[in-house]
């Protein structure tokens, strides 16, 4: 019994001892990124940055930085996707929102209008965690009114009860929607210079339009080193994999907090 | 058909009407040129307007002796807009200048009434051919590009001028503009076409200005812009009797492209840069107006101001008026106006205050200064209005009462709009919560899962928990019900067919009183269950003979008692059942 003791306060011990040596990494390569920054190195400040994201724990202001540093880099294309990440983090931080609108004004190709369903600009303004707390409180308040109810019929308990409901409903319509959106985003930026789309997945293909840093299109499949690509309703063809990234790719997928 | 006669009678009343309007009331003559730079091989569009007439007049028209005249026709036009009636007759001359040179035509005279009308004067610049068009002049469509100027100081107006020369026939025009390589290209939004002659051909030109705008300094290469089409041939038929074998043709897909053009733009110089410099670049003047110049205290004059210039007019800043003692401002929203025109951007600034004095005295007001970098000059100038005198004279005395201080600063201020100067991102988030994962990203999908099925949970153990006693409730309190219940039912049973339903009533009274499940007992049942439950033999055995009474009289469908006297007999055993069962 007492080995057995003796191993978990050990256990425990090295646990902590490894976490907080890692959380210390973090925090040293976060400083020296922004002090990279400071002094106008954004290479370094992006590959202490990136560093951190690779650690496993992504957050919304890491990209943002990224984004920045992209920016000061003159990449459009790439600013626009670590802004475009953060957005999944930190949706109404009124810095990236602030930041993401000056440079979507310096992309090249004009945005056209797409049709999407109509809940999706509203879901857009909520990250997927608020939306967890919004339905966890809304269960609770479903469940406990209905536990209510069992010993106490009243006329208040009841349009509370009508009410919740309501909100019940919209709170799991708006997650499972959130997280729909999340799990089939296909979005994907264009971060080189320009690219040519072609008719078909060949160089020898017809040229169909180009697309300049910065724009966002919606990947399909892929074959070799191309991927279907549409820009609006009626402009789609086949683009080189390597100008394009994914905004959510299936890694980062996993890693999302949903 | 009657409403038609009214509508030609009604047309026709204006027409009458017509020479009695004042058609005359604007008289006016003006020349305009589609362009104010051309080359020796070129022809300028002149025309000459000349309004509130619609009678054939002919101007003359000076200074156009450095140039060959043809006549291009004559159109007329006529308007009424909200009875107001106006008249012009625009007359069309092409130019085909003889000689290089700056000249200027105008003004033209006119005769009308007795009454001579002058025109205002237009200049413009003849210069040789560039070398680039007559090399190409052995092609039947060819394309330049140049531009306004090849060194430019940054902010200053540059013009990237496309001329797309062909001689015959195109369709499906599509210009393909050099990338972005740290400059912008905006086209202008009208375009020109014209006729050219290059080395005795006659082509027709489509002339096309861009403004590139750039914020970094340097030298930049500017690559060949290429130029789309599909140029129109005439279908060779193999029957060379075919009527239709030069009818049809055929669209071949072509392309033609200018030469790169080399563009520096330099830096403005930091030497004698005076402190309140906003960028301005190019030539402005600013002009300043009070009106009146003499008021009474209270009352208010009016302060112009008005900036107007050609260049980077975008930039025209908002003059500031420092604050006066004893003056207060009401400043007004500026007004812009943006003209584009083949040399450049013009535009005015007019601001204007409201001034009003609380004091009765002399006042200076300016003066106002502006300043900005000359390209032509190469310096930066800086420009004044005049000082101006504002006179205050006492205020009409008014007997009143003292206004609270409150209204004054209660009075509508103008607001201004807040404009961005420059733009940029701001800055990266270098806080220590930017590495602070939330608690949504520190949980396990699983530790969701429980979040989010912990309340049903709950719900369901408090139902299951609940769930048997609430039952024993409702039983209790159905047998408390039970005689309640007997009564009703036997004082609305139907005396026809009152037995049968008298029974069931009955049955139904032992299933709610003693919490049966349900069924139909039979009358030994009935005794054992009431012993069971405390009720006295007797008691238990009258139950039953009466069940059994029932029983009969309901499968014989005989009785020998009286109903109502059976109905009695029911209601009073089963009052003294329901004081008697216990429980």
């Amino acid at each position: 019994m007492k080995k057995i003791l003796i191993f978990i306060v050990g256990f425990i011990f090295i646990f902590s001892h490894i976490v907080n040596a890692k959380n210390g990494e973090r925090l040293n390569a976060f400083v020296q990124a922004n002090k990279a920054y400071a002094k106008g190195d954004y290479q370094t400040a992006i590959d202490q940055y990136q560093k951190i994201i690779d650690s496993g724990k992504p957050t919304g202001s890491l990209y943002y930085n990224m984004g920045n540093c992209y920016f000061r880099q003159d990449k459009i294309g790439w600013a626009i996707l670590y802004y475009e990440r953060a957005m999944q983090y930190i949706p109404n931080d009124p810095d990236l929102q602030f930041n993401l609108r000056h440079v979507r004004n310096q992309i090249e190709d004009q945005v056209e209008k797409k049709t999407s369903f109509p809940l999706k600009s509203t879901l857009d303004k909520f990250s997927i965690s608020s939306l967890f707390w919004f339905i966890t409180i809304c269960n609770i308040g479903f469940w406990g009114i209905l536990i209510i109810r069992r010993f106490h019929r009243s006329e208040w308990s009841y349009y509370t009860f009508v009410g919740l409901s309501i909100l019940w409903t919209i709170s799991l319509v708006s997650y499972s929607s959130k997280w729909y959106i999340i799990k089939t985003d296909n979005r994907g930026v264009i971060v080189a210079s320009k690219t040519i789309v072609r008719a078909g997945p060949d160089e020898r293909e017809t040229k169909l339009f180009e697309l300049h840093s910065g724009t966002i299109v919606g990947c399909e499949r892929q074959e070799g080193d191309w991927r279907l690509v549409q820009f609006s309703q009626g402009k789609r063809g086949w683009a080189k994999i390597s100008d394009i990234v994914l905004i959510i790719t299936k890694d980062k997928q996993r890693k999302l907090p949903i | 058909m009657k409403r038609i006669y009214l509508h030609i009678s009604f047309i026709l009343v204006i027409f009458l009407l017509l020479p009695v309007t004042n058609i005359n009331a604007n008289t006016g003559l003006t020349i305009q040129l589609d362009r104010t730079e051309i080359s020796m091989s070129d022809s300028i569009q002149m025309t000459i307007k000349v309004s509130g007439t619609q009678s054939a007049v002919r101007p003359r028209v000076g200074g156009l002796q450095n140039f060959r005249v043809q006549s291009g026709g004559t159109s007329s036009n006529f308007s009424m807009v909200n009875g107001q009636v106006s008249s012009s007759i625009d007359q069309t001359y092409y130019l085909y200048p003889k000689r290089t040179g700056k000249f200027t035509i105008g003004p033209a005279e006119v005769n009308i009434n007795g009454k001579t009308y002058r025109s205002n004067h237009v200049s413009v610049v003849v210069k040789n051919q560039p070398s680039d068009i007559s090399q190409q002049s052995h092609k039947p469509v060819f394309i330049t590009a140049s531009l306004s100027n090849s060194k430019a100081y940054i902010g200053q107006t540059v013009f990237y001028k496309v001329k797309f020369y062909y001689s015959i026939s195109v369709r499906d025009l599509g210009i393909v503009l050099p990338e972005s390589n740290g400059f912008r290209l905006k086209q202008l939004e009208k375009h020109l076409e014209y006729t050219s002659n290059v080395k005795g051909k006659q082509y027709k030109v489509i002339e096309i200005n861009h403004v590139l705008s750039t914020e970094k300094t340097g030298t930049f290469n500017i690559d060949p812009t290429m130029m789309k089409m599909n140029i129109l041939e005439r279908q060779k038929s193999s029957n060379r009797f075919s009527m239709f074998g030069n009818f049809f043709t055929n669209a071949r897909p072509h392309s033609v492209q200018t030469q790169a053009v080399k563009l520096t733009i330099l830096p403005l110089p930091d030497a004698n840069r005076p402190s309140d410099f906003t960028g301005l670049v190019g030539n402005f003047s600013i002009q300043a107006q009070l009106d009146p110049k003499k008021i009474p205290s209270g009352e208010s004059a009016t302060l112009s101001l008005q900036i107007s210039g050609q260049g980077n007019v975008q930039l025209m800043p908002d003059i500031n008026i420092p604050e006066m003692k004893h003056i207060k401002l009401y400043s007004d929203q500026p007004v812009i106006s943006i003209n584009e025109t083949p040399s450049g951007f013009t535009g005015q600034k007019s601001m204007k205050w409201a001034l009003v004095p609380q004091k009765e005295g002399e006042y200076n007001i300016g003066p106002f200064s502006l300043s900005f970098f000359d390209p032509k000059t190469e310096k930066y100038k800086t420009i004044s209005t005049s000082k101006m005198n504002l006179t205050v004279t006492p205020g009409k005395k008014v007997a009143v009462t003292t206004i609270p201080s409150q209204i004054n600063s209660s009075l509508p201020q103008v607001k201004k709009e807040v404009k961005f100067f420059q733009r940029d991102i701001l800055p990266v988030h270098d806080h220590a919560d930017a590495l602070t994962l939330s608690i949504f990203q520190q949980m396990a999908s699983w530790h969701k899962l429980i979040i989010f099925l912990f309340p049903p949970f709950i719900y369901l153990v408090v139902l299951l928990l609940f769930f048997r006693k609430t039952r024993l409730k409702l039983e209790k309190l159905a047998a408390k019900k039970a005689f309640s219940k007997l009564t009703k039912q036997l004082n609305t049973t139907d005396t026809e067919k009152n037995i049968p339903e008298m029974l069931k009533a009955f049955n139904q009274f032992f299933n709610d009183r003693l919490q049966l499940e349900g069924g139909t007992l039979t009358p030994d049942e009935v005794q054992n269950i009431l012993t069971l439950k405390g009720i006295s033999n007797e008691l238990a055995l009258e139950t039953k003979s009466l069940l059994i009474n029932l029983e009969a009289a309901v499968y014989t469908g005989q009785s020998d008692q009286d109903v109502n006297k059976l109905k009695n007999s029911i209601s009073e055993l089963g009052k003294k059942l329901d004081k008697g069962i216990k429980g």
